[in-house]
């Protein structure tokens, strides 16, 4: 039974394909349980760019520009509580692929020119700049942990991210392990609560609700060099949403 | 001389975005327009190079949170035309199906963004109606959504998109009970059209220009057929760059992309509808006619579009059946070059790639924003002098107004415009 108590939301989006943002705002216009409890009083999508003070502020995408610097920490000022939103705003996802060239070069290969708009060589992710109170991963969020973050909020209970790994809920559904078959999974020691979809859907894990399982990584490589997985093609898959972990440095 | 508009933020798009205009209000003349994506660049045609063929859908589809499915598609049926690598009809008519079912869920979006954007800035909308939006998106949420996700592993980003089908599909039986529903879908989706009709926000215009979308002779399709240019030219999905050139502006993430590198040309619903004429449909009166040549009427012609393909829908879904759907070439080509066309649901999709076998080594993206970013400011500039004629003084606030709800008739993408790459 949810208490009859009102939250005000805002929703923020900064570097990123906005995904994260269409899934809350998704949530908030067709969560009968949610609706009523629930005031928007910040989202340019939806029509109200201004920033504003809210219990609660989404801010999904990384940082790429030196512009939202200064917008996420007007963001913080005016929050209660912030939430990083989605693999870009807790570990650059795939913005942090950037970093394995220079912005001269990447501009120069995409635009045939320098631009000279503030583009960072990094992607910072929010808690470099501002503190971040709480983080919902993944690419995009699993819509239920959105869900339940809210009602936690709503309930004045805590909410906590699962620690078990994309493996267990992988092979607890019976699926066939990828990684016998030869693919590059992180599903070992990657945080669970997608459902495994991916694994589900024919594709391996690539760890975009990062890491859970720091133990387990040295002995993942092992197990990836013993089905003759080329640490090259281990690299190319760390290359999509782990550039910034610690996966990556044992790989050095 | 005024800058009448320095604002960070036009709301309602995905990315944001300024317009800044210069007036001389003694004249009532209108000196100059731009417009300024202020999104950062992603670079996805650099990360995306040397990975394997497979991947590329997979992170291709992040380039954008609602137009993620097109850029899944087109990619992987890139590849396949670099490898000439035929699909069988069950993997092409499943497309066709996943094509339209996320069309329909971006034009639902935007249609009910656009009314809340312009909520309260006109006359209010009623309670009854915005118990029909609620009602809308959790119809919308329980059928095209929950399809989506049964068939693809995420309404977002789909997982098992690949060069040659899907690594994995549902049994159809169950995607055909969760559409099911989809007619319950148009009561409401007519309703909603209505309303937008009834704001009388929607200015009339006779804004001429070209209009650039894919014919296909046998039905509305999206992912198949020949590029048409006004329903006059047409041309192969290979000859798409000796029409259409892109081009880089200095300072700004995002590229222009200009017929025969010169003119402006509109893609997207209004101009699908145009290009295929759709005499027999029975929503094109919300149009008043066909073609049409008022911008402000792109969101309408989403909403035609949503009827159409609430149809289309029904037809595709008694045709599912449980069969193979991936196909490997029997040796990759040594290097090779493919290209693919698609409708996204704002337009136009163009994916030129190069493999070199199973790798992704040389990428060009043309993405539909790209191609309308030059219209929209054509159609701005339309607009504002219009405005400014009919005008005994510059009245700043209306213009600011009428500039705003164009750009947001257009539905632009702001996200996939600054991530265009030129080879």
């Amino acid at each position: 039974m949810i208490r009859p108590m009102r939250i005000t939301i805002a929703q923020y989006s900064l570097s990123g394909c906005e995904g994260c943002a269409l899934r809350l705002l998704n949530i908030i216009t067709s969560n009968e349980k949610l609706i009523d409890h629930i005031e928007l009083v910040s989202s340019r999508v939806m029509g109200i760019p201004e920033v504003r003070q809210a219990d609660v502020a989404f801010v999904d995408g990384s940082v790429l520009r030196d512009n939202e610097e200064e917008f996420l920490m007007e963001i913080r000022s005016k929050s209660r509580i912030l939430v990083a939103l989605g693999t870009c705003s807790i570990m650059g996802g795939l913005n942090a692929l950037r970093e394995l060239y220079t912005v001269a070069e990447l501009e120069e290969q995409v635009y045939g020119m320098k631009l000279n708009i503030g583009h960072l060589d990094s992607a910072k992710p929010l808690d470099s700049i501002v503190k971040v109170d709480y983080i919902i991963p993944g690419c995009p969020p699993p819509t239920w942990e959105i869900e339940e973050f809210l009602l936690c909020l709503l309930l004045g209970k805590e909410f906590r991210l699962t620690d078990r790994t994309v493996c267990f809920e992988c092979t607890s559904q019976g699926l066939p392990c990828l990684l016998e078959r030869g693919e590059v999974c992180f599903g070992p020691v990657i945080r669970g609560g997608c459902n495994a979809i991916c694994p589900k859907y024919g594709i391996p894990c690539w760890g975009c609700r990062g890491i859970v399982e720091e133990y387990g990584m040295e002995r993942l490589i092992e197990n990836l060099r013993k089905h003759n997985v080329s640490p090259e093609r281990v690299k190319e898959y760390i290359r999509i949403f782990l550039l910034k972990t610690k996966l990556r440095t044992l790989m050095r | 001389m005024n800058v009448l508009e320095e604002r960070s933020f036009i709301p309602g798009i995905e990315g944001p975005m300024k317009v800044e205009v210069s007036i001389d209000p003694s004249s009532r003349r209108l000196v100059d327009l731009e417009i300024k994506p202020m999104e950062s660049s992603r670079f996805f045609e650099v990360i995306l190079l040397n990975r394997e063929a497979k991947a590329v859908p997979y992170i291709a589809s992040r380039i954008c949170g609602i137009c993620g499915y097109a850029h899944a598609l087109c990619s992987a049926m890139a590849i396949e035309d670099a490898w000439r690598l035929e699909v069988p009809d069950s993997v092409r008519s499943l497309r066709e199906l996943i094509a339209i079912l996320s069309t329909v869920n971006s034009h639902l979006f935007h249609l009910v963004t656009l009314l809340f954007t312009w909520l309260g800035r006109s006359r209010p909308i009623s309670l009854n109606f915005k118990r029909n939006l609620i009602e809308l998106m959790k119809v919308k949420t329980h059928t095209i959504d929950k399809a989506l996700n049964e068939l693809c592993g995420d309404k977002l980003h789909p997982r098992n998109i690949v060069p040659g089908g899907f690594t994995y599909l549902p049994s159809m039986n169950r995607v055909m009970s969760t559409l099911e529903g989809v007619n319950r879908l148009n009561k409401l989706v007519y309703g909603l059209v209505e309303e937008l009709l009834s704001f009388d926000l929607l200015r009339e215009e006779d804004f001429k220009t070209h209009y650039v979308a894919l014919k296909n002779e046998t039905r509305y399709g999206l992912l198949e057929g020949c590029i048409s240019i006004d329903s006059m030219i047409e041309i192969k999905v290979s000859n798409f760059k000796k029409y259409f050139i892109e081009q880089s502006i200095s300072g700004s993430p995002a590229k222009l992309c200009l017929l025969y590198g010169k003119e402006s040309y509109m893609v997207g619903a209004l101009a699908r509808l145009n290009v295929n004429s759709c005499q027999e449909c029975e929503y094109r009166r919300w149009l008043h006619k066909l073609p049409s040549t008022n911008p402000y009427l792109i969101p309408i012609a989403q909403g035609v579009e949503v009827m159409k393909f609430l149809d289309i829908i029904q037809d595709l879904r008694r045709e599912l059946r449980d069969e193979p759907r991936l196909v490997k070439p029997h040796h990759y080509p040594r290097r090779a070059r493919g290209m693919s066309a698609i409708e996204a649901p704002r337009g136009l999709l163009y994916y030129e790639v190069e493999v070199i076998s199973h790798k992704l080594t040389a990428l060009d993206i043309i993405t539909p924003t790209v191609q309308n970013l030059a219209n929209m400011k054509d159609s701005l500039k339309y607009i504002v002098q219009r405005l400014l004629e009919g005008m005994k003084r510059a009245q700043i606030d209306e213009i600011r107004r009428e500039a705003e709800r164009l750009v947001q008739c257009y539905d632009p993408c702001i996200p996939c415009a600054v991530h265009v790459h030129e080879t």
